[in-house]
């Protein structure tokens, strides 16, 4: 499979009133061509700030300061604003989480999707483009549809009309942040289902970002947890539950309520989300982690491949599944 | 090497930030504090009345006997500025005090209520603020007659429905927000849930109208005077002095220009004391 | 639950109508407004002592259901029959020594407490309108009924704005407990909050359940949140209720097609494999209209042609588990 899309090193930082946090702090992965890479994590990982950054599409006093992106082999991190115009939107396009507000409510959904075209085409050509949009994304009626506005359409109809035209210039690499959270879960399931069936027919590249393993892992390929800034483990999605190697990615899935209820008490990961203006000396998770030791606490983790191609930021990565089974036991007890 | 998405904030602003002070406070202290001192105490700043007539010195320019020049009169038009103060700060006080108090009253209880009073408030609303307020004004005192008074009632009557429809719209978005509904939950009685949990969360929007207001309102009691239907002469006022001086700009410029920098200079502390009340009442 | 055993509430074909606001041309002719049929003949029981879990999509009238029964709405029709007393329709004065008995946390924790209040004050109000302790003892309760729920006794002084949401929504909870209610309805009270914090609010709610032995009313659009903490579990559809039934009968053997639709559409992490169909297709219709017959009728994959004519009942269909469904009836 071929290399889409490879981040090194991305780091993005925002200087506040008396101290700068990265809320990107040293990220890299890569995504090829067809597949789709999920990034999970929760509130302050991260993961939103990493799609932006690489779209640049931050909120000033935010900004990148460090990294490379590469984008089909070219390296877009380098590219000026006018370049880069020419790579946001037609090679690597965005699906944004609120369908309420990434539609501008005073424009009619036609004219939104014409927007997104080439301006060579003519006015027919896109009516017939948009009409095929619309239908590709299960909208019925779509002639009719064209001329409605935002407000008209329902959540999910807004998120398909979102989608349509984040296709509209046919990218080859699709960012979805948190695409599906605002939804219900029956229209969650046909927003997936749709999304991998366009990604299938069209082999874009999707990184998806989510808080929920659960759409992850349904969706996803490969995957990484973010944690305060950093990915904490990086692997395919079978290899990460079948054999997850860092605490935080157990403590998530331990936390998670599922459909097999094992028992009426979830374990969850004791703490707080970590602050960004405080972060710990050592392993940023050392704080909430039912395992760390002095080590753990005494410098900063650097991520490592602890298998093949499963990389983790945790010292124990390898007696992990002992550990586990460990903690396991004396639940039981 | 890595181009940045933005530019970076400018220096002086990361500056200011870093020193936590509350500028616009100060700022406006340092304005309206020796303003309000001069209001109440004219007399230690300037020796001489502000009726006094001078023939002997008449349309002088600023010198070391007359700070300002003096007027037509001859009287000092140093001494009569200061004497204003009190009028005009009395002008602006007191033309939003009632409008404030009544307009935000009658908004929330609208919004609040809703149902047939919330209607008939928007009616009369939408009567008065058809008209342009200044046209409104001045008919009300065509018929109240001029002085200060009746410029207070015919403010009140008209500046009230500003303050109704700012804080009303501020209580459609609150009386939807959980806490008032947890309020109702806990059989909390209206009056508490209004006073207690509703007022303080809308009450900031028109805190910071009061503020611009006071300004405004000096300036229409400056128009009111300018036409001759505010403050009577020879009472000092602002707005009365700029209007003696109109026919006089070529050649005794001071005599309008120290009045109007007066006004120009107690807008900009109200001001500035509506920016720092926005960042206080800030929770954050 | 003895069969004899009379449950804490008894709601019986429930309704609730919003009309929607008509602009004055159309009033002027005489055009009726169209209404919004949030809840349809809804009725259900909540047995004394345990979580019912209310499961729904937007637009199910679960939201409502909830506001209805705490009275922050009245209903149009039907009746609420706490512990055998119809509350429905009771003026609010006689609504108030209910006003003790159930409370309600919310769904978000960023506005359901007032931001002007500490935690301490607000808590401390409510002691104070209900009386429930004397003026020397109300710090003190205070501070226990903060230990209780996890918060750390300096959050008293504190402000909303300086509570993470796990914490505020600590202190909703606690400002529910306050007041010692024996009904507790819980709406969407994580789905606002990260995934490491939701399972420690779930957690604080299933063990003050247990202690305090509360009734709750655990509302979600999230199947598997309520799993854990339900022994009965409702399910709900455009105002209706499709089935009701013991937690793991429903997970085990869902039979309302919407229901098996709802448990198929939820992702998780064991069924890893992607699936090729979505779980059910179209969108839930706005209430505006309510259809003949069934109204799961447009999405419906077992749709028969009955469904559009009657109405299907509630039946029991195994003890304990009943569905409104024409699959099931005889």
């Amino acid at each position: 499979m071929k290399e889409l899309l490879s981040i090194k090193d991305l780091v993005t930082e925002i200087p506040l009133r008396d101290t700068v946090v990265y809320p990107v702090d040293h990220v890299s992965f890569s995504v090829n061509e067809g597949e789709a890479f999920g990034i999970v994590g929760e509130s302050g990982s991260g993961k939103s700030m990493t799609c932006r950054s690489i779209l640049r599409l931050l909120q000033p006093p935010a900004h990148v300061t460090h990294g490379e992106i590469v984008y089909d082999g070219k390296r877009i991190s380098d590219y000026t604003e006018n370049e880069f115009a020419a790579v946001r939107g037609k090679g690597i396009s965005m699906v944004f989480q609120d369908p309420m507000t990434s539609l501008n409510p005073v424009l009619r959904i036609g004219e939104q999707i014409f927007e997104a075209f080439d301006a060579s085409l003519t006015k027919q050509q896109r009516q017939e483009q948009a009409v095929e949009l619309l239908k590709q994304v299960g909208i019925s009626s779509a002639e009719e549809r064209l001329k409605e506005y935002p407000h008209q359409f329902s959540g999910g109809m807004r998120q398909r009309a979102m989608i349509a035209i984040t296709l509209a210039r046919n990218p080859r690499l699709l960012l979805a942040d948190e695409p599906t959270t605002a939804l219900d879960v029956t229209i969650q399931d046909q927003i997936l289902t749709l999304l991998k069936k366009l990604q299938r027919e069209r082999n874009m590249g999707v990184v998806f970002v989510s808080h929920d393993l659960g759409v992850v892992a349904r969706f996803c390929e490969r995957m990484a947890v973010m944690y305060a800034g950093q990915i904490v483990e990086m692997s395919s999605v079978e290899e990460i539950f079948s054999n997850p190697q860092h605490p935080y990615t157990i403590g998530l899935m331990n936390s998670m309520p599922s459909l097999q209820k094992v028992s009426e008490w979830l374990v969850p990961i004791s703490g707080m989300p970590p602050d960004l203006r405080a972060l710990p000396q050592g392993c940023r998770f050392a704080p909430r982690c039912p395992w760390a030791s002095s080590e753990c606490e005494k410098a900063p983790i650097a991520i490592s491949e602890t298998a093949p191609g499963h990389f983790s930021r945790c010292l124990k990565a390898a007696e992990m599944k002992k550990l586990v089974s460990d903690a396991k036991n004396e639940r039981h007890e | 090497m890595l181009r940045t998405s933005f530019a970076k904030e400018p220096k002086t602003h990361r500056v200011f930030r870093r020193l936590q002070m509350p500028w616009n406070l100060v700022a406006a202290c340092i304005i309206l504090i020796p303003v309000l001192i001069i209001a109440i105490f004219p007399g230690w700043f300037t020796h001489q009345n502000p009726t006094d007539f001078n023939y002997d010195a008449i349309l002088s320019s600023p010198s070391a006997a007359h700070i300002f020049g003096t007027d037509s009169f001859g009287r000092d038009i140093f001494t009569r500025v200061l004497y204003a103060t009190h009028l005009d700060l009395e002008i602006g006080v007191f033309c939003v005090l009632f409008p404030f108090i009544f307009g935000s009253t009658m908004g929330v209880l609208a919004g609040y209520f809703g149902g047939w009073f919330d209607s008939l408030i928007m009616r009369i609303l939408d009567i008065v603020v058809a008209f342009p307020f200044f046209v409104l004004i001045l008919a009300i005192m065509a018929i109240l007659g001029p002085g200060m008074i009746n410029m207070f009632i015919a403010v009140s009557i008209v500046g009230w429905v500003s303050y109704a429809r700012l804080t009303r719209s501020e209580v459609l978005v609150s009386k939807k927000m959980e806490y008032v509904q947890a309020a109702q939950i806990l059989g909390y009685s209206k009056p508490r849930i209004l006073f207690k949990h509703v007022l303080p969360n809308v009450i900031t929007p028109a805190i910071v109208f009061v503020v611009s207001d006071i300004v405004l309102c000096i300036l229409l009691g400056s128009s009111l005077s300018f036409l001759g239907l505010g403050v009577q002469p020879p009472t000092p006022e602002w707005g009365a002095m700029i209007s003696d001086g109109q026919s006089f700009l070529s050649q005794a410029w001071w005599i309008s220009t120290f009045p109007g920098l007066a006004i120009l200079l107690v807008g900009i502390g109200f001001s500035l004391l509506g920016d720092s009340l926005v960042d206080l009442f800030r929770l954050n | 639950m003895s069969p004899n055993e009379e449950p804490l509430l008894r709601v019986e074909s429930l309704s609730k109508n919003f009309v929607k606001s008509q602009n004055w041309m159309d009033a002027l002719v005489g055009k009726k407004p169209k209404m919004l049929h949030a809840l349809n003949q809804v009725s259900l029981t909540i047995p004394a002592g345990q979580t019912v879990g209310l499961v729904g999509e937007s637009g199910s009238g679960k939201s409502t259901l909830a506001r209805c029964l705490i009275r922050l709405y009245r209903p149009d029709e039907g009746r609420i029959l706490y512990r055998g007393v119809d509350i429905a329709q009771l003026p609010e004065k006689q609504l108030q020594e209910y006003r003790c008995k159930m409370q309600m946390v919310f769904q978000d924790p960023y506005s359901s407490l007032n931001p002007r209040l500490t935690i301490g004050g607000m808590i401390e109000e409510v002691i104070q309108v209900h009386n429930i302790r004397p003026a020397n003892e109300r710090k003190d309760y205070t501070a226990s009924l903060l230990q209780r729920v996890g918060l750390p006794p300096d959050a008293m002084k504190r402000k909303p704005v300086a509570l993470s949401g796990g914490q505020r929504q600590r202190a909703v909870i606690a400002r529910a407990l306050a007041v010692n209610p024996e009904f507790l309805i819980a709406d969407e009270p994580v789905s606002a909050l990260d995934v490491s914090i939701q399972a420690q609010i779930i957690n604080l709610l299933h063990e003050l359940q247990q202690d305090l032995n509360l009734t709750m009313l655990f509302i979600s659009h999230d199947l598997r949140v309520v799993r854990h903490i339900s022994s009965k579990i409702v399910v709900m559809y455009l105002g209706k209720v499709l089935e009701v039934g013991n937690a793991n009968d429903l997970y085990l053997e869902p039979l309302h097609p919407y229901t098996k639709a709802l448990l198929q559409a939820v992702p998780t992490l064991e069924n890893v494999k992607s699936v090729k169909e979505a779980a059910l297709q179209g969108e839930t219709p706005d209430a505006y209209e309510v259809p003949v017959g069934c109204c799961f009728q447009n999405r419906c994959p077992n749709v028969m042609p009955i469904c559009s004519q009657i109405e299907p009942k509630m039946i029991e269909h195994s003890p304990d588990h009943f569905t409104a469904c024409h699959l099931f009836s005889s």
